[in-house]
């Protein structure tokens, strides 16, 4: 027994220490151009979240841009070939990043800056004017006469914290309400959304619930998990008109947050349409090594509609050229003329 | 028990200023902090035995160990241990080691480099039965390995808790064999930032362990041989499953569904471990330990939700004879 115990055991030690894992873990993927090619369009096929809202067949992207992938192909050339598959999607949270070159939504860039609705040289000259204030990512200044608090910010990126906030508030006790103005504001980091909301009046609403994907069918996903407006014991809530003004040029956490703040009964969303992108993306590499990402949740708001495309505003203004001709605003001056009429 | 930590960290401070001063160098808080603790540990372990050093005489055997000086006696009546003979024993141990990662939720690509490995272990012998306890933390920094020129990087943090039951086959001097069984904990968190929300992949292997283990004494020297294998018939594993998102966003909706996706699955022979290496038996009952060891974990299955991990780590362990035992 003793002998056959320690033959036993000085072959197995000799068999895995010799490093043997080569043995159980399988070998890379293939790094080919079709192989790359039919894991990324696997990889969105699976997991990506959004196809109910997205006009798309992928099926059909595969079988038209397959035939244009063979093994040996430049890598710009593939590059060019994965960049029309993943910009089928229209997603902004569609990315993929090769070795000297980064892809994305065509469309959301196109609408960003072709249907802008704000004008940074009138925002900066009439509205912030050189004596305005910042604290941490707001701009900030009184408009008409001292009545409105004018807050720009201008990405989800630059911290705020609900503190910052508050001071800025209570800086100006007399004013009759706040335009806040996040047009143009691309999204960043969510948790500034928390930030921001945490100072308005919370009585326990729904703001929207989300899913997760969970199977490879396209629509294989988690139950809904519900998200409620933030609590804040620390801050008095600001109950004055809050005026959100929004545009294309709103994604991502921009557009999360106005899908949030519709459900408060003080906020009006004034504007444009944002863009979408209320998706979690998530991402990964490829076979040969170039990486991505996309949507894997979708977010449905308490009405049950999934505004992945664009949360549409409760007032539609769109910018006048003949207002910002004159370095006016005309949806800011709205939002005034609201705030103002409102009381 | 704070107050004591906070006692520590001024004396600490005190020594650092003093030694400064002494040196009129800016040497490094947390280098000294380190070196000090190090050299009280090794002190300690070379200047305090329990109960079996004094009991040898040098000139007679030139080292009897403890489990050894219980395999001379026959557990019979007149066997000095056979009252109640136990030894609690603490081992801490530190390796450098390579580990391979490859996490198929982010990518088909195998990811390798160098890791740290520390290790801290309890065990309790009777007679001719022998409980382990055990948490093991490597922290391991690897690199595309196919394609470390793109610059991604993955930190693999995995932890390891483990408990054995073994039993002794044999009672011979010079050799034994155990075996045994065992609960495992597998917890196996890799961060890679250039994969946006999926930058933190979280593999949890509940695991049911079999144990091999043999030792062989050099001779009449104080050193030994020793090797083991543990394999796992069979364990249910946490993974991520078709979402694969962390707290990049660190926003309370992520946190709320984190989780969600996560999927238990049963898998067979979800890992292997081995270690192979030599211990050395100090007079005063304290022990060393040389190890090379091998570590490998799978989910198994395929898609997305296939993890894989194996490290080769060169251990060194000091094993601490606690007291504890029955004093001869």
């Amino acid at each position: 027994m003793k002998r056959f115990l320690n033959k036993a055991l000085a072959v197995i030690i000799l068999i895995t220490c010799g490093g043997c894992e080569k043995l159980l873990m399988p070998a890379d993927a293939e790094s080919s151009a079709t192989a790359t090619f039919d894991y990324m369009w696997r990889q969105v096929d699976e997991r990506y979240a959004l196809f109910d809202v997205k006009a798309v067949d992928w099926q059909q992207m595969y079988d038209s841009l397959r035939p244009q992938v063979y093994d040996g192909m430049p890598g710009d050339s593939l590059f060019a070939v994965l960049r029309k598959l993943l910009n089928s999607l229209d997603d902004g949270h569609v990315n993929l990043w090769g070795n000297n070159d980064v892809a994305g939504s065509e469309t959301i860039y196109l609408e960003r800056y072709g249907l802008k609705n704000f004008d940074v040289n009138t925002i900066a000259l009439t509205y912030l004017r050189p004596d305005h204030h910042t604290t941490g990512g707001l701009a900030y200044n009184t408009i008409a006469d001292g009545q409105v608090l004018y807050i720009r910010y201008a990405s989800f990126s630059n911290r705020v914290s609900t503190s910052q906030l508050a001071s800025v508030l209570e800086r100006y006790p007399e004013t009759k309400g706040v335009v806040f103005d996040i047009r143009q504001n691309g999204g960043g980091e969510i948790q500034n959304e928390w930030n921001l909301m945490a100072m308005l009046p919370c009585d326990g609403q729904l703001l929207y619930s989300t899913q997760m994907k969970h199977g490879p069918e396209h629509d294989d996903f988690t139950p809904p998990s519900n998200v409620y407006a933030p609590e804040n014991t620390s801050h008095t809530p600001f109950n004055k008109r809050f005026i959100l003004l929004t545009d294309r040029g709103c994604y991502s956490a921009a557009s999360s947050f106005a899908l949030c703040l519709k459900s408060y009964t003080n906020v009006v969303v004034m504007g444009d349409t944002t863009a979408g992108g209320l998706s979690i993306p998530a991402g990964g590499a490829l076979p040969n090594g170039w990486y991505y990402r996309f949507g894997v949740s979708r977010t449905i708001a308490p009405d049950g509609i999934n505004y992945e495309n664009g949360v549409p505003p409760d007032h539609v203004v769109f910018l006048d050229p003949a207002a910002t001709a004159s370095l006016r605003d005309n949806i800011i001056d709205s939002a005034c003329h609201w705030i103002l009429s409102n009381q | 028990m704070q107050s004591e930590l906070q006692k520590y960290n001024l004396f600490f401070k005190l020594y650092y200023k003093i030694l400064t001063l002494l040196t009129h160098r800016n040497i490094s808080y947390g280098f000294i902090k380190h070196c000090t603790v190090t050299t009280l540990l090794i002190t300690f372990f070379f200047s305090h035995g329990t109960l079996y050093a004094q009991q040898v005489p040098l000139g007679n055997v030139k080292c009897i160990r403890p489990t050894q000086a219980k395999q001379q006696e026959p557990y019979g009546n007149d066997s000095l241990y056979s009252a109640d003979p136990r030894l609690w024993t603490l081992s801490l141990g530190v390796g450098l080691g390579h580990g391979k990662v490859r996490d198929m939720g982010t990518a088909p690509i195998l990811f390798g480099g160098p890791a740290l490995y520390h290790t801290l272990g309890i065990g309790y012998e009777r007679m001719r039965w022998r409980y382990q306890s055990e948490i093991a933390t490597a922290l391991g920094y690897y690199e595309d390995a196919l394609a470390p020129k793109l610059n991604f990087t993955t930190f693999d943090i995995s932890n390891r808790i483990v408990f054995y039951a073994m039993r002794r086959l044999n009672a011979q001097l010079l050799t034994q064999e155990w075996l045994g069984v065992g609960i495992r904990n597998y917890l196996d968190v890799t961060v890679n930032t250039n994969y946006e929300n999926a930058a933190a992949g979280i593999s949890d292997f509940v695991e049911l362990a079999l144990l091999l283990r043999g030792a062989q004494q050099l001779g009449s020297s104080r050193w030994l041989l020793q090797f083991q294998l543990a394999v796992s018939p069979l364990a249910a594993i946490l993974r991520p499953g078709y979402s694969y998102i962390d707290n990049y966003t660190a926003a309370q909706p992520v946190l709320n569904v984190l989780f969600d996706d996560y999927q238990w699955n049963l898998s067979p022979i979800p890992s292997v471990s081995t270690e192979i290496g030599f211990r050395f038996t100090l007079l005063n009952g304290n022990e060393m330990e040389w190890l090379y060891c091998w570590d490998y974990h799978s989910s198994g299955n395929s898609g997305f939700w296939r993890f894989d991990h194996a490290m080769h780590t060169l251990q060194f362990n000091l094993l601490f004879a606690l007291k504890g035992g029955k004093r001869l």
